[in-house]
């Protein structure tokens, strides 16, 4: 048990070690074209030796292996170091941002449990033509990006409706009606491509454990026969010896 | 498992949904942006 949570936290820490410095790497490979980014958009008129100097002052100058151990150990303490454009406090930016991205990920994770238990329920339990159109428009809303759902959403209740605002945010402090309101399109656009995913797993699950419905009507083996999903099927358990 | 790369797939969308919505969250948009400006 002790050991198994070592070893997990051990991986944990390697794959942490590896995807930081990769992006480390990716991000300040390019130094130069970062030093010239900071200084703006007059910086196109500035002599080289001049973004040489804003490099020295943003301390990338230094070998990159060296910057990323600077980082790292302030990193292990919570500095994240400070932004190169608004000179704020790394983790003081993550920590007013990370609230609003939580609130949008928990809200939807909870809806999503709900909601895709109950259409992924009926569907396996119904069957039928409600089975066969909660499985289109499973397939429908998976298949759709949410970025494609978000601009639809947008105009059908921000700009058509005139019920939701299209942008901004408001903090709970403000009022819970409010900030409700400001994140219910973001939620839900996100909410469709989820739930019609894990609506379709639920629904898999039901209809392989349900003696009533498609595992009835699975072969021998786990094939498929008439009237039933092959993937259905094929993932049906093996019974225990 | 599986569960664990949704909440990372919802997690990544959700980060992209702030920059078209304007909320201020890790993926607002714009040189403030944490993750994704």
């Amino acid at each position: 048990m002790f050991g198994a949570l070592l070893r997990k936290l051990g991986r944990t820490v390697v794959i942490l070690l590896v995807v930081s410095f990769t992006t480390f790497v990716l991000m300040y490979s390019n130094a130069y074209e970062i030093a010239r980014a900071t200084l703006g958009i007059g910086a196109n008129e500035l002599k080289e030796s001049d973004v040489r100097v804003q490099m020295t002052y943003l301390g990338l100058d230094r070998p990159l292996l060296v910057q990323y151990g600077s980082w790292l150990k302030g990193a292990v303490t919570g500095d994240f170091g400070e932004s190169f454009f608004t000179g704020q406090s790394v983790t003081g930016m993550l920590a007013t941002r990370v609230p609003v991205t939580l609130a949008l990920v928990i809200l939807t994770i909870i809806l999503t449990a709900v909601l895709s238990v109950l259409i992924g329920v009926t569907a396996a339990v119904r069957g039928g033509w409600v089975d066969r159109v909660i499985q289109f428009l499973a397939v429908l809303g998976g298949a759709i990006p949410a970025f494609v759902i978000a601009i639809v959403l947008v105009f059908a209740f921000a700009v058509s409706a005139r019920i939701l605002p299209a942008t901004g945010y408001v903090s709970p402090e403000q009022g819970l009606t409010e900030w409700a309101r400001s994140i219910a399109l973001p939620v839900l656009a996100l909410l469709i491509g989820s739930v019609a995913n894990a609506a379709s797993q639920f629904r898999g699950r039901s209809s392989t454990r349900s003696p009533g419905t498609s595992s009835a009507r699975c072969g021998p083996g786990g094939s498929a026969s008439r009237g039933s999903s092959s993937a259905m099927c094929c993932a049906t358990p093996e019974a225990p010896a | 498992m599986a569960l664990n790369w949704q909440i990372m797939a919802l997690l990544g969308s959700a980060v992209f949904i702030e920059q078209i919505f304007a909320l201020p969250g890790l993926g607002e948009a714009g040189e403030s942006g944490v993750l994704a400006g």
